[in-house]
């Protein structure tokens, strides 16, 4: 009976633990709503007032004004493309358009960001060379040795339409807070173990 | 001169160094931003102080009905003729020696009780520690993360009625805690006041702390006063189920721990009827306190607000999960985790109406939450250092969370540099 007592206690302990995982794997994985996106874009050379993304969706696959994000260029020479989480996986293209007068761009790097933290950092050379179409680009070199992607545009209208690839690596990028949840899951199931351990005890005398 | 004067004489000496090098700090981060139009310190100074004028006080107290800090301020600049500027980081001075100098009392009454008598240098260093701690700032994790907003930290440097309340904030825990001790236990000798004869004296200290906190903001007052009467609830309705005759004796204790704050409580009621009925707040003609959608405010400032409680909160969070019995069950770790999971609480949904959505104003209650949960947590921290690091593993877990505070320190002198520029 004892025996019996002991090992029955020990298979309540194993089916909480279990039922614990399987409860903390739910909330983990439960497919709540996306964060939104950033992407941003860091210049060493810019100059212009602001820079526009437009992007296609899987019901509207037209580049036009009702889906244009615009971007003030910031005093740090970087524009901030807010993307809203409504757009998570239906995304289907991305034209970036650049401001309209002459000049010799040089991005320094382009980072992905969904829920306050940078999801990618692209290399702007591998970023800009998977490009489906341009317009008025007059020349663009990629210069690996240090990382940076030149692109001479022209007054009129200069834009580039990334590549299907590229679209589809950024639309992974929003993220749904899976490690954040996992983050909380692991802090309470450290003070509920810590807690039972009692590593650390308290007595009537602490104050 | 024997060995121990001369410790105490070195303690006092590090600790007035410190509190100097303090002082010049605030001097420093008040002066670099006031010339900014939109500091907090130039508001306060440029556009509400201007109002504490014969003709208009009523307008001024109206919209700016916590007026300790401006109060200084007139008194350094019209009475001792001190410039205007210079008032208002020398009124910012004293109030961030006050609170540093009233973490240093409290963690040298921790370090007596211990037994180490000899112990101000210490209680010194960690209080300045303390004083310039903030949030853990990572620049590559989100470069659009607002240094000073996306983090909130204990240490507000930014804001000079907020910084104003932190050592009103410390004497009223230190004081709820000792009359609680009191109350369970007439033979109590309380650990930072003497607690000798009754408890008269205190319940008017605290009401006075009280009081105070609350004409320097009433922030910490919304926070406190909830977690004090939870908590006192609570223990009531323990002591209603257990049966043992305690239950009556504890509830006329409730009573005058209300009484207490019914001064700062009715202080509270006017600036809330100046500030939303009279149209006071700040001459916003439809501010009105709402029910927001839960964490909208925070959210306005940060993308991933989990992400920023844990880089804000790192230090007292490892505390708390190396010895969470502590946060539950003795009166300074409950009081401290209560106040913050009320402030929270008070973050994620209360707000004010547009156009004053923005000013996230309660989110300030929860920063005096995470006040106290950083002085609890440091204290406990020294306490489980001196008493159980008995072991390898121990030793090792509490090392971890001394780093884990001096990173926090080191991201105070880093955004105390961004700061003064």
């Amino acid at each position: 009976m004892k025996a019996w007592l002991k090992s029955s206690a020990h298979i309540r302990r194993i089916l909480a633990a279990v039922f614990g995982i399987c409860i903390t794997a739910l909330f983990v994985f439960w497919p709540f709503s996306p964060a939104p996106l950033h992407i941003r874009l860091h210049f060493d050379e810019i100059t212009g007032d602001r820079c526009e993304l437009y992007y296609t969706t899987d019901t509207a696959d037209e580049y036009s004004g009702d889906r244009c994000i615009v971007s003030q260029i910031a005093e740090g020479k970087s524009v901030d493309f807010y993307l809203d989480a409504s757009l998570a996986e239906h995304i289907r293209g991305l034209r970036i358009d650049w401001p309209h007068q002459e000049q010799l761009l040089c991005v320094k790097s382009v980072a992905i960001s969904s829920a306050g933290v940078v999801q990618k950092e692209f290399n702007p050379c591998t970023f800009f060379s998977d490009i489906a179409f341009q317009n008025n680009i007059a020349a663009q070199s990629m210069v690996q040795i240090r990382n940076r992607a030149y692109i001479r545009t022209n007054a009129e209208d200069p834009y580039m339409i990334l590549g299907e690839t590229t679209v589809s690596q950024i639309q992974k990028y929003f993220s749904r807070y899976r490690l954040t949840r996992l983050a909380i899951c692991l802090f309470f199931f450290g003070c509920f173990f810590f807690g039972r351990r009692k590593l650390f005890a308290v007595s009537e005398e602490d104050i | 001169m024997n060995k121990d004067a001369k410790l105490t004489h070195r303690g006092h000496a590090v600790v007035i160094l410190l509190g100097v090098i303090w002082a010049y700090i605030i001097y420093a981060v008040v002066m670099s931003e006031l010339p900014q139009i939109m500091s907090d310190y130039n508001g306060h100074l440029y556009v509400y102080l201007p109002l504490f004028s014969r003709e208009t006080l009523l307008e001024g107290w109206k919209a700016v009905p916590y007026v300790m800090w401006h109060c200084v301020v007139l008194f350094l600049n019209r009475l001792l003729h001190i410039p205007l500027e210079t008032s208002a980081a020398y009124s910012s001075c004293i109030f961030a020696l006050f609170s540093y100098f009233l973490i240093c009392w409290m963690l040298h009454k921790v370090f007596q009780r211990l037994g180490e008598e000899e112990s101000l240098a210490k209680a010194g260093f960690f209080a300045f520690g303390l004083s310039i701690t903030q949030g853990i700032y990572c620049y590559w994790l989100d470069t659009n993360i607002n240094r000073i907003q996306g983090l909130f930290s204990p240490n507000p440097l930014y804001n000079p009625t907020q910084m104003c309340v932190n050592g009103f904030s410390l004497l009223c825990l230190c004081l709820v805690y000792d009359i609680w001790g009191k109350q369970k236990n007439d033979s109590y000798h309380g650990v930072f006041f003497k607690m000798e004869g009754g408890l008269k004296k205190y319940y008017i200290y605290l009401a006075v702390a009280l009081f105070c906190s609350v004409v320097a903001k009433p922030t910490f007052a919304e926070m406190f006063i909830p977690a004090v009467g939870v908590l006192m609830l609570w223990n009531w309705i323990s002591a209603i189920r257990k049966k043992n005759g305690t239950a009556s004796l504890y509830f006329k204790h409730c009573l005058h721990m209300f009484f207490c704050a019914i001064p700062a409580l009715a202080y509270m009621f006017l600036q809330f009827f100046s500030y939303f009925i009279l149209q006071g707040s700040y001459g916003s003609e439809e501010a009105n306190v709402i029910i927001t959608d839960c964490m909208q405010v925070w959210r306005m400032f940060s993308e991933n607000i989990i992400l920023s409680i844990g880089l804000g909160m790192a230090f007292p969070l490892f505390v708390v999960l190396l010895n969470p019995t502590y946060f539950l069950k003795k009166d300074l770790g409950r009081l401290a985790l209560t106040g913050y999971i009320i402030g929270l609480l008070e973050a994620a949904f209360l707000g004010e109406s547009e156009p004053k959505l923005a000013h996230a104003d309660f989110i300030w209650p929860m920063m005096s939450g995470m006040l106290l949960m950083w002085v609890v947590s440091l204290m406990r921290l020294i306490v489980l250092e001196r008493t159980q690091a008995d072991s390898g593993k121990k030793k090792f877990l509490i090392d971890g969370a001394w780093f884990l505070f001096f990173v926090h320190v080191l991201c105070g002198y880093s955004y105390i540099r961004w700061l003064t520029g």
